[in-house]
């Protein structure tokens, strides 16, 4: 079950990772159409083999439930995650602007 | 003109939201509590004790009716549970549904009779959620309304927050309307499946009260009669009135059980049915922790030999369908951590509401040069509304621990405490400033839930010591969730006052 909602919260970030805005802010750089599709196959590809796992365990619907629960959750840490991360970027692009832009001391 | 689609939808997720928000929002707040009923019934009834239950309770418990109502015609043991530790023994003369019942609470390890406080305990925010304390004027229909326009928000809502779908798990922490917004967008993305679900049941429920035409055209009593045609129950007993001695050691008639229901604890009630009858039967209720179905198990035992008689039959697939939307609504088959996952997505649905009636006024007073009335009303109505609820709440715990045991029609003052701590809130935010009054409010709010399970310490601190060395995570997780909602409202306290300073 843990197994599980691990691969569909990496599966998640993933996905997340698919998308330009996202992949900049924890790179650094462009996302390419090659590292894209990645993403996309393999972010979707756990989210699957999660679900299978799931579907694996006894009692079913139960369990269903308990899977789109966890999404809710998965989401909603990814989300703030990838948001620390822009953050993060944000600020440490900040410093090494005021640092670079410091004035040169007095000979 | 050809109607913009998306404008339409804007325009209905806007107002579906603003007209029931309040209404909407007290409802799920209610509900969400609703998900630890038991345990907060628990928290509600210290006298309960936090001991474990004893081995032999059932039979213990089966010698105790045995002495103090050999004539009953029927007994019934409620057994503690892991969400409930409440014992209960209850006779009645007769099988009708509304006969007289004699009911004893006892202690769970020494089944001595416990008189534990007057209180509704937890059940008060189920039965609120869907009545709103209406019950005779409506309230059912109110919440039924509410239901439906709640379901229009969600759908419209995927419309008017499709952005949020092309820049997927995104936040802007930069402005505060800004990060309301994107965290209304994502509350409403990850609770579409919950809020779908509940929201729909809800309808689904309450659908002959709603919509009561086609059964009353079609069967003389209505309701009762499709109930009967369509529910699947055990077949009724038909006392000999030939004297017979059931068998009062249980622990035969246990086993017999598990071969059936294998899992631990799967009992939650046992009824013996004309027990000194030689066609008296026994009845266990199962526990409803491996099916989504809101229908009880049930199976029937011959009280003289301990074999099974009867199994209740399945129900017809339409009759299903309701039940598991009922099951999914109310989620007695929550395991812990399954329960504190819907519990997230009841807090998440219940920012939903708040941050999008908040969103709403904001959006337009920054566009407005002057305010008008509506403005005032809706502002006036979002502080009564949010802070009112969770102060009134806290006075219902105060409520709780204050009135006196001995007070006659306790559970009812404790609801009118709840009832007039909202009224006084609603009438304080008229008379202060708005920044002051959600400044003041969360202070109050804070300090109220900071102190509670301190009072409940000076009140009686054996509670509080018996739970710890009993390790009954229930009544310290209760006490904890109060800490932790007074740093919550104090932590928003300080943030409002450093931006209202700053502002300055």
């Amino acid at each position: 079950m843990l197994s599980s909602l691990l691969l569909q919260l990496v599966g998640l970030w993933l996905l997340s990772m698919a998308m330009n805005k996202h992949y900049r802010h924890t790179f650094a750089n462009a996302l390419t159409p090659m590292l894209e599709r990645a993403f996309s196959i393999i972010g979707w590809g756990l989210l699957s083999v999660s679900f299978i796992l799931v579907l694996l365990l006894s009692p079913l619907p139960l369990m269903i439930v308990y899977w789109v629960s966890c999404l809710a959750l998965n989401i909603t840490l990814v989300a703030f995650f990838n948001s620390y991360q822009e953050n993060r970027r944000k600020r440490c692009s900040n410093r090494s602007l005021i640092k670079s832009s410091v004035i040169p001391p007095l000979k | 003109m050809k109607p913009d689609f998306r404008k339409t939808m804007i325009w209905l997720h806007t107002y579906s939201g603003l007209v029931f928000g309040w209404v909407i929002f007290t409802i799920w707040v209610t509900g969400t509590l609703s998900y630890y009923n038991d345990e907060i019934s628990q928290w509600m009834r210290p006298e309960l004790g936090s001991q474990p239950p004893a081995q032999q309770v059932v039979n213990r418990s089966l010698q105790e009716l045995s002495l103090r109502a050999s004539d009953a015609k029927q007994w019934r043991i409620s057994l503690p549970s892991d969400r409930s530790n409440r014992l209960r023994i209850t006779w009645s003369d007769s099988l009708e549904r509304r006969a007289k019942r004699h009911s004893v609470t006892l202690n769970s390890q020494t089944l001595a009779p416990i008189e534990p406080r007057e209180t509704q305990g937890g059940n008060f925010f189920r039965a609120f959620h869907y009545t709103l304390e209406l019950r005779n004027y409506g309230g059912r229909y109110f919440a039924g309304a509410a239901a439906m326009f709640m379901l229009v928000a969600i759908f419209s809502g995927i419309f008017t927050h499709r952005r949020f779908f092309r820049d997927f798990f995104t936040l802007r922490f930069k402005k505060t309307l800004k990060a309301v917004t994107d965290l209304h967008a994502i509350a409403g993305v990850i609770t579409i499946p919950f809020c779908f679900i509940l929201s729909f049941s809800a309808l689904l429920i309450y659908i002959s009260s709603y919509m009561p035409w086609s059964m009353e055209y079609h069967f003389d009593n209505g309701r009762r009669d499709i109930d009967k045609h369509i529910s699947t129950r055990l077949s009724p007993v038909k006392p000999a009135n030939e004297l017979a001695i059931p068998i009062t050691n249980f622990d035969h008639i246990e086993k017999t059980i598990q071969t059936v229901w294998p899992e631990k604890g799967a009992i939650s009630r046992i009824s013996y049915q004309y027990p000194y009858d030689a066609n008296g039967r026994i009845v266990v209720t199962r526990q409803p922790l491996l099916s989504l179905s809101n229908k009880s198990e049930q199976l029937a035992i011959n009280p003289h030999t301990g074999q099974i008689i009867e199994e209740i039959k399945p129900e017809r697939v339409a009759r299903m369908v309701r039940r598991v939307f009922y099951g999914l609504h109310e989620a007695r088959f929550a395991s812990p951590i399954l329960r504190s996952l819907l519990f997230f997505m009841g807090l998440a649905s219940t920012f939903l509401i708040a941050s999008g009636l908040i969103i709403w006024l904001n959006k337009r007073l920054e566009k407005v040069k002057k305010r008008h009335l509506g403005h005032t009303i809706v502002e006036r109505l979002n502080i009564s509304t949010i802070m009112g609820l969770i102060i009134a709440i806290a006075g219902y715990f105060y409520a709780n621990r204050l009135i006196p045991i001995t007070t006659t029609d306790r559970s009812e003052l404790e609801i009118n405490v709840f009832l007039i701590t909202w009224l006084c809130v609603a009438i304080y935010t008229l008379v202060r400033s708005v920044k002051r009054a959600w400044q003041e409010l969360l202070l109050i709010a804070g300090a109220g839930y900071l102190l509670l399970p301190v009072l409940d310490f000076i009140i009686n601190k054996q509670w509080l010591l018996q739970a710890w060395s009993n390790r009954n995570l229930i009544y310290i997780s209760v006490e904890s969730a109060m800490l932790i909602t007074g740093m919550i409202c104090l932590v928003f306290y300080g943030w409002l006052k450093r931006r209202n300073n700053h502002v300055k």
